[in-house]
């Protein structure tokens, strides 16, 4: 655009104010502005679209990083060397698509659109957003649910589960659930459910194994990232599923019996969303927390030692077996006296045949 | 303070703390970013972390000649054109936000800028709003600088028309 009686084009005014002017060309814009009443005035007018540009404000997103801050992706890639081989065949991928380019392709990044258009369209195939769980569990924190079960075997069980809580609390964690059997003259037992936070598990079961002597033990370490990742983009579904219905309600109002149908609908995808939203947040919680099943006895009387103990074991295997056999008469007493009274008169009635016969 | 092209590195030399730190200088910019373009909110979310999610995909592709702030726009621009392609929303700016988002006068620039040709809404808006530089833009859309200011100017020419008070738009028709 040219100008007349102007050193400088508007646009060139409107790149001096941009600060995108050249230099020599900026000091003819600056100089020119002080002399030309025109120039002041579109300057002024751009600046006030500028201005008003400014009124339209974004709220903050909240988001937070893909994946997890604490891992060192070194550090993740070394300790999972299957994910980071299939990290790496997939960069490798992604290097033989787009070597010639800096930024990822087109057909890339469409592809990868088309990956998050599927989390809001859920008439999509379901295999793409599979591929997109995964593709997001691998660069995502491993979640873990771990349990164990650890059983014990203590001479005093007041004092085992004094330690027991002890070593709970030391930890930060609490008895879920807790079974206690104390009366004397059967054997005693303790059944608890111990929540530990996952970090303290290692620690909380080596305490745990000085409360008394270890009969058993198990440990289940449960990987749920793909669920939770997979959940993740449920949950994003349905919100943005409830706020397009949202949005259809308030904008495309029609017949009564419509409305009702969008409202319903509504409900639902309400539902569901505080449905996952529980389940995530359940899943969050079992990862956070590992739970340890504890069972604590008595120690068996076979297990103990020297001679009284083992003249105590003798006594007890008669004892045993001779009660074993009054069971075993006492049960099979009823049948035995039914055949033997039985029995009785039927041969009397046979002799009695066979000397008619003889007779 | 390192900067991002030096945090880009050490993200590809593995430090996730690096990517952390790009990514809360970035996180705003890039939501913002979307959010003005799109009506869903959710939706503004999802592509920022699909932008993010694609650096951590492509780290190896990035060359340290090329600003880390270049690199991030040009994925977002790509994934705001495939998400347009997809929905065919066909490069309209959010016409109807949700009733608590705005003020009165963001809702008048934002229908200004709804009356804008695409074309230049878009280097207009990152013109303003990402605050790129002309050749940043010539860059983003592959065109011409020289295209960009001239459409730029022409841009900002038609949005001054268009905020101009009714009274004074029909007085002067």
């Amino acid at each position: 655009m040219l100008n007349t009686g102007h050193p400088i084009e508007h646009e060139e005014l409107m790149a001096y104010l941009d600060g995108e002017l050249e230099v020599t060309r900026a000091s003819v814009a600056a100089e020119h502005l002080e002399r030309c009443a025109d120039c002041r005035k579109l300057a002024a007018d751009l600046r006030g679209v500028s201005r008003a540009m400014l009124a339209w404000e974004v709220e903050e997103s909240g988001l937070r990083p893909p994946a997890g801050r604490s891992a060192n992706l070194r550090r993740w890639w070394r300790s999972k060397p299957v994910l980071a081989v299939a990290a790496s065949c997939m960069v490798a991928g992604v290097w033989v698509t787009l070597r010639n380019e800096n930024l990822p392709s087109p057909a890339q990044l469409a592809s990868s659109a088309g990956r998050t258009a599927m989390l809001v369209a859920p008439e999509r195939p379901p295999s793409t957003t599979e591929f997109g769980t995964r593709l997001r569990a691998q660069f995502t924190d491993r979640q873990i649910v771990r349990t164990a079960e650890l059983e014990l075997a203590a001479a005093d069980l007041e004092d085992a589960r004094q330690a027991m809580e002890a070593t709970v609390n030391r930890h930060r964690g609490y008895i879920g659930t807790i079974n206690m059997k104390m009366d004397s003259g059967a054997p005693r037992w303790i059944n608890a459910n111990l929540v530990i936070p996952s970090h303290e598990l290692a620690a909380t079961l080596a305490e745990l194994r000085k409360v008394g002597r270890v009969v058993s033990e198990s440990q289940l370490a449960e990987d749920v990232t793909e669920r939770s990742v997979d959940l993740d983009a449920r949950l994003s579904n349905a919100r943005i599923a409830e706020q397009r219905l949202k949005e259809i309600l308030q904008q495309r109002p029609g017949k009564i019996s419509e409305v009702l149908e969008v409202e319903r609908e509504v409900a639902r995808v309400r539902g569901e969303i505080e449905k996952m939203d529980a389940e995530r947040k359940g899943l969050a919680t079992r990862v956070d927390f590992a739970t340890i099943s504890v069972k604590v006895g008595e120690p068996a009387a076979a297990q103990s030692h020297g001679l009284g103990a083992a003249a105590s074991r003798g006594w007890k295997v008669l004892v045993d077996g001779l009660t074993a056999v009054a069971e075993t008469i006492l049960t099979a007493a009823p049948t035995v006296l039914l055949l033997g009274a039985l029995f009785f008169p039927a041969r009397f009635a046979w002799k009695r045949f066979r000397k008619k016969s003889a007779a | 303070m390192t900067s991002d092209e030096g945090l880009m590195l050490q993200f590809r030399g593995g430090s996730r703390e690096a990517f952390d730190e790009l990514f809360d200088r970035y996180r705003e910019t890039l939501f913002a970013f979307f959010r003005r373009r799109l009506e869903s909110r959710a939706r503004a979310e999802e592509l920022t972390q699909e932008t993010f999610l694609a650096v951590l995909r492509a780290t190896e592709l990035y060359e340290p000649r090329s600003p880390v702030r270049s690199y991030l726009f040009g994925i977002a621009f790509r994934l705001l054109s495939a998400e347009r392609r997809t929905t065919n929303r066909a490069a309209t700016v959010r016409e109807r936000g949700l009733v608590d988002d705005g003020t009165e006068q963001a809702l008048w620039v934002r229908q200004a800028l709804s009356r804008l040709e695409p074309a230049e809404r878009d280097l207009l808006m990152l013109r303003e709003y990402e605050q790129l530089s002309y050749d940043e833009i010539a860059a983003l859309l592959k065109i011409p600088v020289n295209t960009v200011r001239s459409r730029l100017f022409r841009a900002r020419i038609a949005l001054k028309e268009y905020l101009e008070p009714a009274g004074k738009e029909t007085s002067n028709a």
